[in-house]
Parts: structure tokens; C-alpha cells; sequence
């Protein structure tokens, strides 16, 4: 189904819609602010003094949401400490050295769902430890990640012609990985990438598509410029597999050919946080989108089609029809939204 | 700014398509046999893939450009080579538009294109010359332009292919070729043999001197216009058939001309001009009435000497050419065809030999001309065949000489063998069938199809046996082709058509077997694909 | 059967020279001899007999002067001439190569006449369709040179001296369509040519109404023409003028469609016979004196010898030879001729008569007279022949030693006409041939050895010539493949020119019958070449 899901936002032909791109956006966005609602860990550092809250970062492209409802007058509660993870922070945090100056915070959050009047007064809570910047790169560098993008190849060798009207070969990225090394601003990280698309033409009026699957694992050297925003380098080498298929019109029947080859990405890139506490030490997920581009090589592979196998209306003894060779390379661009954790 | 190169940048890289002729479907022509090779022609990419076949059941296939706009194709009569003729861009409204050409491509050793002429105006006829020394373009009906002159055609001598083609325009009062017949060389009295070039009208005939020895510019000021004479109902003749001999000593060269719906026959002797002239010959006209319209003409030997021969009917009427006499031989059958076969069955006489055949008799007569004047029954002997016989085909090569084809008006065709005076038939199922074979006779074999059917035969010219033999997808065309790899192997070329592809099953000419083959498919990428 | 006549008192033949038979005598009849005077003489040559007196017997039907129909076409010493009124061209046909040579002409060329008398080929033809005339000259270095003449308009005919000196071109209402010709359409303008002139000058005149015949005088002093009214004398000289109308007849009016005029060669006399009368006119044209010779019976032909000293009249069914002029000889002693069984009303004469053939066509008559005499036909042989056939006409050879009948066919015959070659010899029998199409046209070679003749049926498409080889009695059939138009000798070659929209003629060998057939020999001139 997510194969399904992915072959639709990319179409196969294509650019991602613009409606691809808009769900797209939407999840990571909603991905990163569910992230950075979650309470910090109990084993974590004790917030430091409070600080004003801040402006929360402006989410990506969301769709509107309806206002919320008038809150439902609700019983109090004594304030216990055991609660104290439950609620949102309500006491402003000191801000991060290159935030803005805060405002006085909105009345009613835009991502609350529920606000409760406060009925009786309440002893203030502790501030949360997350809250208070440590000015520490922390898990802004190293971290887990998931990302998803989207990815436009260039491949301008002649093989691919059959199968596209233009150049382009889009694909939907999904990578992991961590950032397990750090010195400072520098910071390497592995990562697996899975990239998948297709793409279909028609090759003299026979239907010829390809379906392309890249599975690298790279490097990726990054330096913080500063601690939301880092450039990177990345060398990712994998294997590339290609299934070219073309309905043979003398025959009538689809024909396919396969291949495994080498690839690597080369590219250089940036990636800017936009969701996450500025603590360092914050173990919350953040959210990033970056954007990445150089050059993807692919090994060349002889692209034979063959028959489908079991078709039983091949002629005996059918030659293979060989196309241009393959070669699935040229230069790239990636843009990649990213959870961290 | 940056970010508008990069966006650039990747817009052009993006944007860039792929070569147009993945968006051109291919349309298919009627596929041409030559000798070594197969041409077919791919008109949407203005190029001709001529397949080949390097060793046993191997293809290759090879794109050679032609001109744009593709109008005809035809083979030599060896099969050595391949005439396209391309119409060009017209109207041309730049100068890199390209003009009317005709290509010349040689398949041996390895397809090539051998020259390309280019001309100012586009013709759409193109005639070949049995002897492969020339050509002539010429224009027809759908070649609309709003001047045009119906008459102006261009010689191509295709034994040197440097030279370039001679336009003319043909000299006629009225009317435009419509046909065209070459002679061999002809003695002439005033002056070297030469092959001469007659051009029917629709009133005329018109000799145009080929010979080596005049300048072109002569060539076209010397032409000799013949206009056909009226017929008795007053109306003028259009010429039908030319036919022609050699002068043996007694009788000067001459050419002969078959009328439309008319008794007669058009004398035209090559005679001596006269004196203090430099032409070569002097026509002299004479009309000769047969007693009928005749169905065909031909110059034979006779024991009475050189005859025009005239089926009319259920008679043969011998002409002297010398002094018009007209003999009437009965033949018994109303015979519409004859061919001359005194070579094929080896005869050392000064005498002809000739095979007659009918369209609605079956019946075929084989006509000792050696006797055509003196005994009873004329020399002919007949022999029934079962049907009609609308064309005889010969067998090329030197193994069967002395076989012909009938191919009868039901479909059916017969092997006639003129030594033994039997034909052997050939029944089919009922289907038109399409016969063919190897340019060079080599394979010995001859094949018959019919186009859409997934059966066809090969048959053993040596035992008469018929080979049934199927392929996998419906048959376009059936070719019998030597292999390029200089070898005695030959391979079958069977056709097959698709959509906007075309793929072909090839069998082992030599010894064709329905489990000894391999199929090829995605014949219309060749050149695109792979190089 | 030998026969003598003696000039008899009682103008009856012997029985065994055969019979003078006539419609107008008894068996013993004979004529009585009877004097002529000039103008206003008769010489009478009445029956008288036991006989009572009789009414006298209606005169017989009008016999067909059939032979002239049958015209050659011209032909010179080596070539043929033949004129295509379309093309405009005029086509020599040479009998020697069969080469074809064209010549330009006038408008519509239609009528051809041989120049004799000249060292080269040479003819006169009349262009209908522009009224004027084309002489061509083929020199001997192959060049055809032509002049035009300007004629009168209307010009139909051509008759040229025997000396090739003049032509005399005018209007024959004969060949003219009836229907179109008005009353006062005279056809009286001539237009006389003088060869010989360099170049060749013309002069225009005017003769009596409507002209039928012309000739000529040995001298070529004089030109005769045969008018409605009588006779006009052409004077040829330097300046051709009409000399004088002569009167044939004491009745010019009422005589002049039953007329046969014939003129003697020196141009003195003219003999003049009428239909339903039993006379013959001596017309002395110098002074323009009549004489009348009454013989026995009507006078049913005539036919005048080569010098023209000699009158053969046909009258009883009898041949009667009267001098030119008569004088004041007495009919009865007139030499007469016959044949048993045969009731002549034609005659056919040898050139030098010594055959005469006598037939009859008015009626359905199939037996034919053979007499052979010669000089005052004194003594003759005379036999009749049965032909099985109506005879139509009858031809004499030049040498007088055969000749042939044309013939309807015969009652209860499937053939569509027939011909017959008879010997003037006695003791051989005549041969008779069907043919399957009427014969319409014969020509003889000039030593009488072979004749050509055309048979033609258009109806039926049938068309041949017969190649007869006289000696022998023998005939070679070739068949045609267009309607024969006229046939004639040309060398040794017999040719017919055929009906064809290019031209067609067939030669035939006189020595061995083999063929060579021309068609379309007008296309070379087409030929651009």
C-alpha cells in the first residue's frame, strides 16, 4: 500500500503533485509538532529557571484548522508534582540566544485542543527542563532520523529515453539513520536511503515504463553553522535496480528486463530545524527539512527484454530485444523532511 | 540570484526530451526483396532498415537514411540494390529543406547508401531498366503542382552512378508518359548499336536514343515521335505494348506497337535515314491489320524467317515485318500470353520456342515456331493444366531452366515443366497465394503465402514436394535471402506485422523446419535502440 | 464457229457466221442498204422483209455504261499517287522499294492525274477545298517540287493530253450531288493548264452547259468538250480560247440525256448515237456539218476504233462497223457481226478491235458474244458463251486475246457476284468464278498478261483482289482488310488503295501473287524525327 501510496505522489511521469506535495508537507509538519508536544523524560536534566515560553516556530503549510472549541469548564485540580509532565509548560522559558524576542504569550495555543480556565490558583509548576536552553548542540547534532523526501534525477543517457519523455527521474526518498559522531560543529552521520520511482512512456506507440529501486548507505558529514542549521556532505553507495518493461506489439504480450548495478550519491546539502527546543540536551524530537543535490552515478546495465516467462503466447525460441544500455545517472536534488530523535 | 541559476539550472537539465523519433510510429510499406537483404522501409523516420542475416537464423539489422517524404521503393532487377524515391519538403521555404531525392543503396557487402540525387522538382515515378543501366523519373498524377510540365523526366544511368541525371523533357504534341519500355541494343543502320528507350503516351511513342555515343543535349533534341494512327472508327490509337528485334541480316531493326482496341499493329523499322543525314535510323511507319485485337505481341523466329506474332483470339496471325503479310495460324485455344522459352529448354536452333498461355482456358501451348508455317498443326502441342493462368513466373537460376510457374486465376499454381511437357499442381486452400523466390534461384525453392494466414509452403523445386510451415504470428511477407557472410546458407524471412512495430520468424532457407527457427521482435527500433 | 459476213444485198448474214439478230428483224431480214446525206441526209439502213408491215418494235432499255465506273487510280511509270483529302498531302508510293514519299498539296486534295510525256513522275491534283490545283514533280534526285494553279471555283475534274502538254480541270456534274445542283448551276468555267510553260500557266474559260466529257485531238490543236448543248471547241494555243459550239444533234434540247458522243483522235468528227434511235451522227466539228447513218435497229452502243476511222455501233444485237465519216456509203454494206445465241446491246472493244465482247445488261442476260475480226471486219469468228450470270460488264485486254466480265449472281446462287475470264480464242472455254463479294474495280497489264480486280461488300465486310493470270485462266484470292477503292498496275506490281483513315494499299506481284500491304503510310509524315 505505502509502495502504492508512494507510485501515486510521484505519479511516475513526473514532478510529485502539488497535492503530493501538500500532504506531504502537511505530515511532517503535523510529525514534527506532535513530536515537540511530547513532555521531555523524567531522567532528564531539571528545567532551569523559567523562562518565557516561546513563539513556537511557524509550522509548515497546514491546512486550516477550525477554531477551538470554547473550553469545557472542568473541575480543578490540585496541582501535584506527578503532573507536572502532563501539562504543557505554561511558564515562559529564557529564550534561545538567537530567538526573537518573545512576545507575551498567545491566550489560547494554536495547537491546543482543550484550555481549561484556570479555577482556583495553583501553586506554579516546576519549569520544564526542556524549556531552558543549555546553549548545547546536543541533540540537535546527534541524533536519530527519519526523513522522507523527494527526489528529481536528471538522467540525460539515451537508454532512459524509451521510458520518459524528458529527463527527469523522480523518486521518493525515505532514509535513516544517526548522527553518531560529533566534535564540535562537526558531526558525521550514517544513514540508509531507500529511493523508489517509475517512470512511463511509449516507445514508438508500445508502452514502455521502468521501475526503479536505490538502496544506499551513506556517510554524511555535517557542521552546524549554527545549532538549527547545518550544511553536509553526503557519499552514499548502494545498488540500483531497474525492471524496464515494453508491450511488444508483434506479439502482444510484455516483455521485461532487470538489472542490479552499483550507484552513488555525491551531494552537498543543508538542513534547517524548524521544530524543536532549543535545549540541547532536549531528547524531543525535532523537526527539519532540508534540501540536498550533486551527482547519482549508476553502473550501466544492458537492458534485454525478455519475455514475461510464463506467457504462453511467446513464440519458441524469441530472440531478445535489446535497448540502449541503462545508466541511471546525472545530477540530483533532494528535498527531505526529517524527524530527529 | 543564486537561487534563480540553480532553479534555472535544474529546469534545463528537467526539461531537456528525448529524441523525437520515439514518438514516431512506424507505418509500415510494402517491404522490398533483394538479393542478400530485405528492405523495410520506416517513412516516418525517413530511413530504410535493411535486415540482413550473417549465418544460420542470425539478423541483423541495418538504418540508412533516405529522403523525407518517402514516395516509392523498388529493387534492382539483380537485387543488388534498392532505388527510394523521396519527395522532399515541399514547398521548400528554407534553404535547408530538403529537395526531391532518389537514394541508391547496395546491400553487398554490407548495406550502404551508394549515392544520393538530388533533384529541383519532385517525380513520383520511377522506372527501372531490366538491364540495371538506367532509370527514368517521371511525373504522374499525384505529383499536383500548379505549373508542371507532364513531360519532363529525368535519366538516371545507373552504370555510373558519378554521372548526373539527365532531365528531359519528352517530346509529345499531347498527353504524358505512361509507360515505358526498354530495348536491348539494337544494330541501326547508320551507326554503333544502341539501346533505345520508348516512351508511351497516350497518343504517341516516343524513341529516345540511350546510346553512349550522342551528348545528352543531343540526346534530348534527337527524340523520335511516333503518333499513333487512327483506328477505324476514327478515333486515335493509344499505344499498349511495344515490343522489339534485332536486325538479322535480312530485316533491320524494328520495334513494334500494340493499339488499343484496334486491329492493327504499328510497324516502326529502324531504316536507313536518308542520304547526306546523320541520324542513325529513319522510322518508317507501317500499319498491319491482324484480323483482331490482339491480346499480346511478340517478335519470334520463325522457319520463315523474323515474325510479330499476334494472339488474336483463337489464332496466332505471324506478320512479315518485310512485306506485312500476315499468316493466321488457328492455335485451337484462345491464348492471351506468350513468352519466349528457346533458352530455357537449351534449343541450338535459329528457331523460337514458345510457351502460350490463357486467362480463360486452362490450357498452355508449347509453340515450335520452327514449324509454325509448314506443318499441320503449326508446331504447337497443348497441354490442359486445370486453370486459367493469369501469370507465369520463371524460376531464377540456372537449376530449373526449363520450369515455369503458372499462377491460375483460382488461386492454384502449377509447376510446368517444359522438357517433360507436365505440369504438376499445386492445389491450395482455396486462399490467393503469393509466390516468390530467391532473386538467385539458389535455394531452389519456392515459397508460397498468403498475407495473414500463419501457414505457408515451401516447395522442393527438385521433387515437387510441398513443405507445410507455420509461424507464430500472421505472415506480412515471406523473403528468401542469401546470407551476408559470403556462404552457400540462406535464410527465410518471414514477416510479421504490428501495431507500429514489425517483427520477423527466420527459418533455414535450405532446409526450413517449423522447430529450426527463431523469432524476432522490435524490428522497427533497429538504429534507435542500440548501437 | 467460223463466221464471214459479205456486204450482202439483203443485208443478211450467212448462217454459218451466225445471225443477225435484232428486236427489229425477222430471221431473213436484212438490212437495206440506204443512203446518208450531211445535215439534212439519212442513210438508211431499214429492215425489209416479207414481213408485213408491223408496227415497228419499241426501242430496247437503255443499256449501263458500267466500265468507266471502274476508274484506276493514277499511277505514273514507278509510282503511285494517291491524295488523302484530310492530310492534305499528297502520297507517292514507289513500286520499286515501297518507300513512301509525301508531298504537300492544297486544301482538301481529291482528284490525281498522271503527267505523262515527262522525263520524271509527275501529277496534277485538284484541292477541293481551295480551288486551286498542285503540279508535282518527283526529279531524280528525289525532290518533289509543286506549284499551285489557281483554278475556277467548284473544279472536280482533270483530264490531261496524251502528251502531257495540257490539262483541262473543270466540273463534272456526274460527280457532283444532284440534289445540290441548281438550274442554273451550268458548271460552264474550264481552267486550262499549259504544262509546259515554266512556270506552268493557267487560263480560265467558259464552255456550253454543264460539260460531261472531254478530249483531245492528236495534234493537242483542240480540246472537245461535250455540253448539254452540244459541243464546244477549245482552241489551245498560246491563248486557250473556246473557238465554237458545235450542235450533235438537229434537237440539242430534248436529245441530251440519251447522247453518247464519241470524238474521233484528230478531232474532225464527232459520232454521236442516241437512245431509241436508229441512227448515228456524223458530226463534222471543223465546219460543224451533220451527217446521219440510219441502220436497221436501234442503235443500243457505240464505240469508235483507236484511230477513229472506224464506228462500232451496236444495233439488232449486232456489231456494225460504219467509217468515220460515212460518206455516202451505203449502210447495207456496212460490215456486220454477230454471234449465235447471244443478243448483244453493249459492245467492248479491244484497243486495236480485234475482240469485241457483246453483252447486254438491261436485262438479265448471262451469255456473252466473242467476236474477233480486226481491220474493216470483213471476216470474223464469233461465238456466245453461257456464264451462268447476268453480265454487267465486260473488259477486253490490251491485247486483245482475253478478257473479263463482271456478273450479278446467278439465280439459285449463294455467291454474292462473280467475274468471268474468257479466251478470244475459240476452242478454249470461259471460266467462271463466285466471288463472295460483288467485284467493283479491274485494272489490266499493260501487255494483257495479268489483270487485278477488286471485290467489295460493305455490308458484310467483305473485301478481297483477284490476281489473274489470264494465259492461264487462273486466279489467286487475296483477302482485304478494307474496302477496296480502285485498283491498278504500277511496274509489275498490281495495287489496290483501300479505304483506311491512314491510307492502306496492297501491291501484289504479277510475277509470283506475294503481297506487301502499306498502311498508314501518311504516319511518317507525322513522325517528328
Amino acid at each position: 500500500m505505502i509502495d502504492r501510496l508512494l507510485s501515486e505522489l510521484t505519479r511516475g511521469r513526473g514532478r510529485p503533485t502539488f497535492g503530493a506535495m501538500c500532504v506531504f508537507a502537511m505530515l511532517a509538519g503535523v510529525t514534527a509538532s506532535a513530536a515537540a508536544q511530547r513532555p521531555p523524560a523524567a531522567n532528564e536534566e531539571a528545567p532551569g529557571p523559567a523562562a518565557p515560553s516561546a513563539t513556537p516556530a511557524p509550522a509548515l503549510p497546514a491546512p486550516a484548522l477550525p477554531a477551538p472549541a470554547p473550553p469545557a469548564p472542568a473541575p480543578p485540580k490540585p496541582a501535584t508534582d506527578e503532573d507536572d509532565d502532563d501539562r504543557p509548560s505554561p511558564s515562559p522559558r529564557a529564550p534561545d540566544s538567537d530567538a526573537t524576542p518573545v512576545a507575551p504569550a498567545p491566550a489560547v495555543s494554536a495547537n491546543a485542543f482543550v484550555s481549561t480556565p484556570a479555577l482556583a490558583p495553583r501553586p506554579a509548576p516546576e519549569p520544564d527542563r526542556n524549556q531552558v536552553d543549555d546553549g548545547q548542540l546536543g541533540t540537535h547534532q546527534e541524533h536519530w532520523r527519519l526523513g522522507v523526501g523527494l527526489r528529481e534525477t536528471f538522467v540525460t543517457g539515451k537508454g532512459y529515453d524509451p521510458f520518459s519523455t524528458d529527463n527527469v527521474l523522480p523518486q521518493v526518498s525515505l532514509d535513516f539513520g544517526r548522527a553518531f559522531y560529533a566534535s564540535g560543529p562537526l558531526s558525521v552521520a550514517a544513514l540508509v536511503v531507500w529511493d523508489y520511482g517509475s517512470t512511463k512512456a511509449t516507445a514508438r506507440q508500445a508502452d514502455a515504463s521502468l521501475v526503479v529501486h536505490r538502496i544506499t548507505a551513506g556517510a554524511e558529514g555535517r557542521y552546524h553553522l549554527v545549532r538549527r542549521l547545518y550544511v553536509f556532505g553526503r557519499i552514499a553507495p548502494g545498488a540500483l535496480h531497474s525492471a524496464a518493461t515494453l508491450h511488444d506489439q508483434v506479439l502482444d504480450i510484455d516483455r521485461e528486463s532487470q538489472a542490479w548495478v552499483f550507484t552513488s550519491d555525491f551531494s552537498l546539502g543543508a538542513a534547517f530545524e524548524f521544530a524543536g527546543d532549543a535545549r540541547g540536551a532536549s531528547t524531543r524530537p525535532r523537526g527539519w527539512v532540508g534540501a540536498d543535490g550533486g551527482y547519482s552515478w549508476s553502473a550501466s546495465s544492458k537492458v534485454d527484454f525478455k519475455d514475461t516467462g510464463s506467457n504462453n503466447q511467446r513464440p519458441a525460441r524469441l530472440e531478445p530485444l535489446r535497448f540502449d544500455d541503462l545508466a541511471l545517472r546525472g545530477a540530483f536534488f533532494r528535498l527531505t523532511a526529517t524527524l530527529t530523535y | 540570484m543564486m537561487k534563480k541559476h540553480w532553479l534555472c539550472a535544474c529546469l534545463v537539465l528537467g526539461c531537456g526530451g528525448r529524441a523525437s523519433h520515439w514518438d514516431a510510429p512506424f507505418t509500415p510499406t510494402d517491404p522490398v526483396g533483394l538479393d542478400n537483404a530485405v528492405a523495410v522501409l520506416d517513412p516516418t523516420l525517413d530511413r530504410a532498415l535493411l535486415l540482413t542475416s550473417p549465418g544460420p537464423l542470425g539478423l541483423e539489422e541495418h538504418s540508412l537514411p533516405i529522403g523525407q517524404n518517402l514516395v516509392s521503393a523498388s529493387a534492382s532487377p539483380d537485387g543488388k540494390r534498392l532505388y527510394v524515391l523521396s519527395r522532399g519538403i515541399s514547398p521548400r521555404r528554407n534553404p535547408s529543406d530538403e529537395r526531391p531525392r532518389l537514394t541508391v543503396i547496395e546491400s553487398d557487402p554490407t548495406p550502404r547508401v551508394a549515392r544520393t540525387y538530388e533533384f529541383n522538382d519532385p517525380l513520383s515515378g520511377l522506372v527501372l531498366d531490366p538491364e540495371n543501366e538506367w532509370a527514368v523519373l517521371y511525373v504522374t498524377s499525384s505529383d499536383s503542382r500548379p505549373v508542371s510540365n507532364p513531360n519532363e523526366i529525368l535519366l538516371v544511368n545507373l552504370a555510373d552512378l558519378e554521372r548526373d541525371p539527365i532531365a528531359m523533357t519528352v517530346q509529345s504534341i499531347s498527353g504524358s508518359p505512361q509507360n515505358f519500355s526498354f530495348t536491348s541494343k539494337l544494330s541501326v543502320p547508320n551507326g554503333d548499336p544502341r539501346r533505345l528507350l520508348a516512351i508511351e503516351t497516350q497518343n504517341e511513342v516516343t524513341l529516345v536514343d540511350l546510346s553512349d555515343s550522342i551528348g545528352d543535349e543531343e540526346r534530348a533534341t534527337r527524340q523520335v515521335t511516333i503518333p499513333m494512327p487512327e483506328n477505324q472508327q476514327g478515333a486515335t490509337g493509344a499505344p499498349a505494348e511495344v515490343a522489339f528485334h534485332d536486325a538479322d541480316g535480312t530485316l533491320d531493326s524494328e520495334l513494334a506497337v500494340r493499339l488499343d482496341n484496334d486491329t492493327n499493329v504499328l510497324l516502326l523499322p529502324l531504316a536507313a535515314p536518308p542520304a547526306g543525314s546523320d541520324r542513325p535510323f529513319y522510322i518508317e511507319p507501317n500499319l498491319v491489320d491482324v484480323g483482331g485485337e490482339p491480346s499480346t505481341i511478340h517478335f519470334v523466329n520463325t522457319d520463315a524467317g523474323t515474325r510479330l506474332v499476334a494472339l488474336v483470339g483463337t489464332n496466332a496471325a505471324l506478320v512479315d515485318p518485310a512485306t506485312s503479310n500476315v499468316l493466321n495460324v488457328a492455335l485451337s485455344k484462345p491464348f492471351t500470353g506468350i513468352t519466349l522459352v528457346t533458352s530455357d529448354l537449351g534449343s541450338d536452333t535459329s528457331t523460337d520456342i514458345a510457351l502460350l498461355w490463357s486467362n480463360t482456358t486452362p490450357t498452355v501451348g508449347l509453340w515450335d515456331l520452327g514449324a509454325a508455317t509448314t506443318t499441320a498443326t503449326h508446331g504447337l502441342d497443348t497441354l490442359a493444366v486445370g486453370a486459367s493462368i493469369r501469370q507465369v513466373l520463371d524460376v531464377p537460376g540456372d537449376t530449373f531452366t526449363t520450369s515455369k510457374i503458372l499462377q491460375g486465376v483460382s488461386g492454384d499454381f502449377y509447376v510446368l515443366d517444359l522438357a517433360a511437357r507436365r505440369s504438376s499442381p499445386m492445389l491450395t486452400n482455396g486462399h490467393t497465394f503469393q509466390l516468390t523466390f530467391a532473386p538467385d534461384g539458389r535455394s531452389q525453392r519456392l515459397w508460397a503465402f498468403t498475407p495473414g494466414t500463419e501457414a505457408f509452403a515451401s516447395i522442393d523445386l527438385a521433387d515437387l514436394n510441398p513443405n507445410e510451415l507455420n509461424t507464430e504470428r500472421p505472415i506480412w511477407s515471406v523473403f528468401d535471402i542469401a546470407q551476408s557472410n559470403g556462404g552457400v546458407g540462406r535464410t527465410a524471412i518471414v514477416l510479421h506485422q504490428g501495431d507500429s512495430d514489425f517483427g520477423a520468424t527466420l527459418f533455414d532457407a535450405l532446409a526450413p523446419d517449423t522447430a529450426n527457427t527463431r523469432f524476432y521482435s522490435g524490428l522497427a527500433y533497429g538504429g534507435l535502440n542500440h548501437d | 464457229m467460223d463466221g464471214s459476213s459479205e456486204a450482202p444485198t439483203s443485208g443478211l448474214t450467212d448462217g454459218s457466221g451466225g445471225s443477225f439478230q435484232g428486236s427489229g428483224a425477222t430471221g431473213n431480214g436484212s438490212p437495206a442498204a440506204g443512203g446518208s446525206s450531211g445535215s439534212g441526209g439519212t442513210t438508211n439502213l431499214s429492215p425489209s422483209g416479207s414481213g408485213g408491215t408491223s408496227e415497228p418494235p419499241p426501242p430496247p432499255p437503255p443499256e449501263k455504261e458500267l466500265e468507266t465506273a471502274y476508274e484506276t487510280p493514277v499511277a505514273t511509270d514507278r509510282y503511285v499517287w494517291t491524295a488523302n483529302p484530310t492530310t492534305g498531302k499528297v502520297a507517292l508510293i514507289s513500286a520499286d522499294d515501297f518507300s513512301v514519299r509525301l508531298a504537300e498539296a492544297g486544301n482538301a486534295p481529291t482528284t490525281v492525274a498522271a503527267l505523262p510525256g515527262h522525263d520524271e513522275d509527275a501529277a496534277i491534283v485538284l484541292n477541293a477545298g481551295s480551288d486551286d490545283a498542285t503540279v508535282l514533280r518527283l526529279g531524280a534526285d528525289g525532290v518533289i517540287k509543286s506549284q499551285m494553279l489557281q483554278t475556277h471555283a467548284g473544279a472536280n475534274a482533270v483530264d490531261v493530253s496524251p502528251s502531257g502538254k495540257w490539262a483541262v480541270i473543270w466540273s463534272n456534274a456526274d460527280l457532283e450531288d444532284a440534289s445540290k445542283l441548281d438550274p442554273t448551276d451550268g458548271l460552264q468555267d474550264v481552267t486550262v493548264a499549259k504544262l509546259d510553260d515554266d512556270p506552268v500557266t493557267t487560263t480560265i474559260l467558259t464552255v456550253g452547259y454543264r460539260p460531261s466529257a472531254v478530249s483531245f485531238d492528236d495534234q493537242e490543236a483542240h480540246a472537245f468538250f461535250v455540253t448539254a448543248p452540244g459541243m464546244t471547241v477549245i482552241d489551245l494555243g498560246d491563248a486557250p480560247h473556246p473557238d465554237r459550239d458545235v450542235l450533235l444533234t438537229d434537237d440539242p434540247v430534248s436529245d441530251q440525256a440519251a447522247r453518247d458522243v464519241s470524238v474521233t483522235p484528230d478531232g474532225a468528227y464527232a459520232v454521236v448515237r442516241l437512245d431509241g434511235q436508229k441512227t448515228l451522227g456524223f458530226v463534222d466539228l471543223g465546219t460543224g456539218t451533220r451527217d446521219t447513218v440510219t441502220l436497221p435497229d436501234y442503235v443500243t452502243d457505240l464505240d469508235l476504233s483507236a484511230d477513229g476511222k472506224q464506228a462500232f455501233a451496236v444495233t439488232g444485237g449486232a456489231l456494225v462497223v460504219v467509217p468515220v465519216p460515212p460518206g455516202d456509203a451505203d449502210p447495207s454494206t456496212f460490215a456486220r457481226a454477230s454471234a449465235d445465241g447471244e443478243v448483244g446491246r453493249s459492245v467492248t472493244l479491244s484497243p486495236d478491235t480485234s475482240l469485241a465482247l457483246l453483252y447486254s445488261n438491261a436485262t438479265a442476260d448471262q451469255y456473252l458474244g466473242i467476236l474477233t475480226g480486226g481491220g474493216a471486219w470483213s471476216t470474223y469468228e464469233a461465238r456466245a458463251v453461257d456464264l451462268k450470270a447476268p453480265v454487267q460488264a465486260a473488259f477486253a485486254a490490251p491485247d486483245g486475246r482475253h478478257g473479263i466480265t463482271f456478273q450479278t449472281p446467278a439465280t439459285g446462287s449463294t455467291k454474292e457476284g462473280a467475274f468471268s475470264i474468257v479466251s478470244a480464242q475459240l476452242d478454249r472455254a470461259p471460266k467462271i468464278i463466285g466471288t463472295d463479294a460483288p467485284p467493283t474495280a479491274l485494272a489490266f497489264a499493260s501487255d494483257g498478261a495479268q489483270a487485278v480486280i477488286t471485290t467489295r461488300d460493305l455490308g458484310k465486310a467483305r473485301y478481297g483482289m483477284y490476281l489473274v493470270e489470264l494465259g492461264s485462266l487462273e486466279q489467286t484470292f487475296i483477302q482485304l482488310s478494307s474496302p477496296p477503292l480502285s485498283a491498278g498496275i504500277v511496274g509489275n506490281y498490281g495495287f489496290v488503295a483501300q479505304a483506311h483513315p491512314e491510307g492502306r494499299i496492297t501491291f501484289v506481284s504479277l510475277t509470283d501473287a506475294s503481297q506487301r500491304t502499306l498502311t498508314g503510310f501518311e504516319l511518317a509524315a507525322k513522325v517528328t524525327q
